[in-house]
């Protein structure tokens, strides 16, 4: 009987390894017929309603012109809409924008234990769908050019730039963000990301609702660095940029 | 007395001149602009205006306009380039790449002139202000930030005939098992197990469009899920996401890279039907398919106690025969 109940413990254990390997099966997929169709609006169409005589579409292939709306073009030949986050309110178009508040410069020092934040408000007409990004401009030198140098986690994996991973005090310079619409990867107040160099622009957090509930939405990015004694003596001066998108 | 009364004005005075001075701290390095996207239909030859109104908190600020092109990265990530030379560009109220102070507010104007001979296409560029660095204070380690309000611009030059195609490129299920049935992919998942649906579109016309749309899972279980609004530049191929609630665990965040992840408990057939809307209209392309949701790994488990157990059975009785003959 012990043979019988080891034997199918071990096939228990065996079959959620099977389960693993079996998850990674190919999908598939059903190519269509392209269909040709009407020009998008201008200013943007929201609504959202479902006909119920949506057909399948390898049936559907119309030639579509412009709407008659569309090509309302004025003298000079051009049609041409503005788009405003919300309303066309002029008051809530011009809060498109961003800020860091009284503080634009992060100060890592031996009295805060090398750790900075600042806070990066996306003003109130920009609470509609939008991407916050930010790029790191030069990395922190020392004026005769010696760098920190890029953090390694101390988890398994090492921190990288698309990936945080918990930090316990490995040497370097390392970022996260948090806020409600911070990318989930800083999920831990340990999940740090390499501040490095990189020609790419590194998402920190979008928004994706339409959504005037909430006067602000305010990201904090916070710095981090552990340094070597001979390091905490230099001086290092670094630029980052952050970058609004709108997504509506 | 009116020596308390003079102190008391100059204390107010002090006080409020304060308030002024840390506002304006407050607001610095702050730029706001309208409207933040511009789309322009426009056709050859022609030449357009494009006004901006642009604000400072404060008394004045600084910013720096730029024009660029930009494009989507396979990965749906912003790439900014240089400016496409097809348009002539001149700028109202400012010089590209020098700094320009707003004083309240302030008006720019881009004048974009198509050639005649331009091919209808799609062109994207983006207004850039960025906000200059301040003096930081020093540090050990001091690392200043600017910031950057993106303003993209959506041009389409149009020939005679305006035509958008755009199609469903890819709806799909991860399952474990897929095989065909009268004509019609069937698809087995476990019904305890995240299940990964995946739409993708493509742009395959010289213009974008916008799509949305939504899911719909019909069977034992019902349900339906909104597809955000998406646009998709010419000649992109896009992962359309549908509206849920943001990832927590890394995993979860991997699962998140499909357009939706069913979690729950389904059993028996059901069907999705991916339902997408592109333009304007009732453009609608759909598609459907078929899973079968059974908990296999729960049956598989059983399956194979059986089978143990068959065999167990079945070696004890050889082994007792076998000692049967020897007696």
């Amino acid at each position: 009987m012990k043979t019988f109940i080891t034997l199918a413990m071990l096939c228990i254990v065996a079959l959620s390894g099977v389960r693993v390997e079996a998850m990674e099966s190919p999908s598939y997929s059903i190519q269509q017929i392209p269909v040709e169709f009407d020009s998008p609006p201008s200013g943007g169409d929201s609504s959202m309603v479902i006909s119920d005589e949506a057909r399948e579409s390898s049936v559907v292939a119309s030639d579509y012109m412009l709407s008659p709306q569309l090509m309302d073009f004025n003298a000079n030949g051009v049609v041409a809409s503005a788009i405003y986050p919300g309303s066309a309110d002029e008051k809530a178009a011009l809060d498109y924008g961003l800020t860091t508040g009284d503080k634009t410069s992060l100060l890592l020092t031996d009295a805060n234990g090398f750790k900075d934040t600042i806070a990066v408000r996306v003003s109130n007409g920009a609470r509609y769908p939008h991407a916050l990004s930010m790029r790191v401009i030069d990395v922190p030198k020392t004026l005769g050019g010696d760098l920190i140098g890029a953090t390694i986690c101390n988890s398994s994996s090492p921190c990288t730039l698309q990936q945080a991973s918990e930090w316990d005090g490995e040497l370097g310079l390392g970022y996260r963000v948090d806020g409600k619409a911070a990318t989930k990867d800083f999920a831990s107040p340990d999940a740090y990301r390499s501040f490095q160099a990189t020609t790419k622009l590194t998402q920190l957090g979008s928004w994706t609702k339409n959504d005037t509930s909430d006067p602000n939405l305010e990201y904090e990015f916070a710095m981090r660095a552990e340094l070597l004694p001979s390091q905490k003596t230099a001086t290092y001066w670094g630029r980052l940029q952050f970058i609004l998108w709108p997504e509506f | 007395m009116k020596k308390y009364i003079y102190l008391i004005q100059c204390l107010l005075l002090f006080s409020l001149s304060l308030h002024i001075n840390s506002h304006v701290q407050a607001e610095n390095n702050t730029v706001y602009a309208a409207p933040a996207v511009w789309e322009v239909r426009m056709k050859a030859g022609s030449s357009y205006t494009l006004r901006y109104k642009l604000k400072s908190a404060q008394m004045s600020a600084v910013v720096i306009p730029q024009l660029v092109s930009f494009t989507k990265s396979p990965q749906g990530e912003i790439v900014y380039k240089k400016a496409d030379p097809s348009m002539s560009i001149e700028l109202e109220g400012g010089e590209w790449g020098k700094p320009l102070t707003i004083e309240r507010n302030h008006e720019l104007g881009i004048v974009f002139r198509s050639r005649a001979s331009l091919k209808p296409q799609d062109l994207y560029y983006a207004l850039l202000l960025d906000t200059g660095y301040e003096t930081p204070e020093p540090g050990n380690i001091t690392v200043s930030s600017s910031k950057r309000v993106a303003l993209p611009i959506y041009i389409s030059v149009l020939g005679p005939s305006h035509k958008l195609t755009g199609q469903i490129e890819q709806w799909s299920i991860e399952g474990l098992i897929g095989f065909m049935w009268f004509g019609r992919e069937l698809r087995f998942v476990d019904s305890f197990s995240p299940i990964q649906l995946r739409l993708t579109t493509s742009n395959t016309g010289n213009h974008f469009f916008d799509t949305s749309g939504r899911i719909a899972i019909n069977g034992p279980t019902k349900q339906s899920f909104l597809l955000t609004k998406k646009r998709i530049l010419a000649h992109e191929h896009s992962l359309i996401k549908a509206q849920s609630e943001p990832c927590g665990s890394l995993s979860e965040c991997e699962l998140a890279q499909n357009t939706l992840v069913l979690k729950g408990s389904y059993i028996g057939i059901h069907e999705a039907r991916a339902e997408v809307k592109m333009g304007v209209g009732n453009n609608y392309q759909t598609k459907s398919l078929t899973f079968i949701a059974l908990p296999l790994y729960h049956i598989g488990a059983v399956l194979l106690l059986i089978l143990l157990a068959s065999v167990y059975i079945l070696l004890s009785r050889a082994r007792r025969a076998g000692s049967n003959k020897k007696t």
